[in-house]
């Protein structure tokens, strides 16, 4: 059986020490979503974060508390919680990081949205996730 | 100091109008009609927020993607512009390098905001590949037995461990060591290996 969970969140660090923040979760997250077959993507655009990630369910849920701990970020909300058929994602990476206010635009659309995966904003951001991790068209 | 901003439009009325704002704002704007004429010049030009329009006649903002060379990509951060944007586009367009992406009709302070921004991280880029060139200069002009010795010395070894890895006695390493220093222009070991570091000397 497989668990999901996508959130969105705030960051708590000033922009300016992003890469020093960033460089260790990747670090961390790559060895321990690997150990907990873990899979998915983050998100982390100009000040906001977002995160899918899907995995058996006691490993998500042993995620998801430490998620919810963490003092990195902060104004978390969850967009998705679903039980999915299969996993969608193959692996785990951070599937994007940088100044676009574009993607930043489409995580802060999410916030405030209902829970559910039908929803829109979900299904937008689930796209946003899909388009970063496609294999490259050009 | 100057800071550019570029314009790449076919549109007159867009590159007056984006000229305008983008000066009131205390930018530099250098408008281009399409985006070969950029190219041509982007060489010569100094470092700047490009504004490009996704759809034009003969080469289109994609096109330009492919053709500015990976060494000039760094200076020139690009933001493309569309009218007709989607979440598909708007990826691979980040996907292909682009730092941002801005679909019409935007709000001035929208534009100005990612510019401002983009300029922030372009002026600490710039300011790293000025460290990075001003560290090679200097400590290009130490002898390959100074340079072996400052290396291990910012590596945190003692004097002694230096002679030792070099096959060297410890006055010969405390002459090379005062001689390294008095070259890059420094008086204490932790300046040298903050030069060291720039220079990129322990990667």
């Amino acid at each position: 059986m497989l668990a999901s969970w996508m959130y969105v969140s705030r960051a708590t660090f000033p922009a300016s020490d992003a890469n020093a923040v960033i460089e260790p979760i990747a670090r961390v997250s790559m060895r321990r979503n690997a150990d907990l077959e873990v899979t998915g993507a983050l998100i982390f655009a100009v000040q906001h974060f977002a995160q899918y990630i899907e995995g058996p369910p006691a490993a998500v849920d042993f995620l998801r508390t430490a998620i919810e701990r963490d003092g990195r970020h902060r104004s978390l909300h969850t967009v998705l919680d679903d039980r999915p058929e299969c996993r969608r994602f193959g692996g785990w990476r951070i599937a994007y990081r940088g100044l676009a206010t574009y993607v930043e635009k489409t995580i802060v659309s999410v916030q405030g949205q209902p829970t559910a995966e039908t929803g829109d904003a979900a299904a937008r951001l689930l796209r946003l996730f899909r388009e970063f991790s496609l294999p490259d068209a050009r | 100091m100057i800071r550019s901003v570029y314009i790449v439009d076919d549109d007159a009325s867009i590159r007056r109008s984006t000229a305008f704002l983008v000066k009131s704002a205390g930018y530099q704007p250098r408008a281009f009609t399409s985006a070969s004429d950029f190219l041509r010049e982007a060489p010569t030009l100094l470092p700047g927020v490009l504004l490009l329009d996704v759809r034009m006649p003969e080469m289109d903002g994609f096109a330009l993607l492919d053709d500015l060379p990976a060494s000039l990509g760094a200076l020139f951060p690009i933001v493309m512009i569309t009218g007709h944007g989607d979440l598909a586009t708007a990826v691979q367009a980040i996907r292909h390098g682009v730092r941002d992406f801005l679909e019409k009709p935007y709000e001035d302070d929208d534009l100005l905001g990612i510019v401002a921004r983009l300029w922030d991280d372009l002026d600490g880029h710039l300011s790293h590949i000025e460290q990075r060139s001003a560290a090679l200069r200097l400590t290009g002009k130490l002898t390959e037995r100074e340079r072996e010795v400052l290396i291990l010395l910012a590596q945190g070894r003692p004097n002694k461990l230096v002679a030792h890895a070099l096959d060297l006695s410890i006055r010969t390493v405390e002459m090379h060591r005062a001689q390294m220093l008095e070259r890059l222009g420094v008086r204490t070991l932790p300046e040298a290996t903050r030069l060291a570091l720039a220079a990129g000397l322990l990667e």
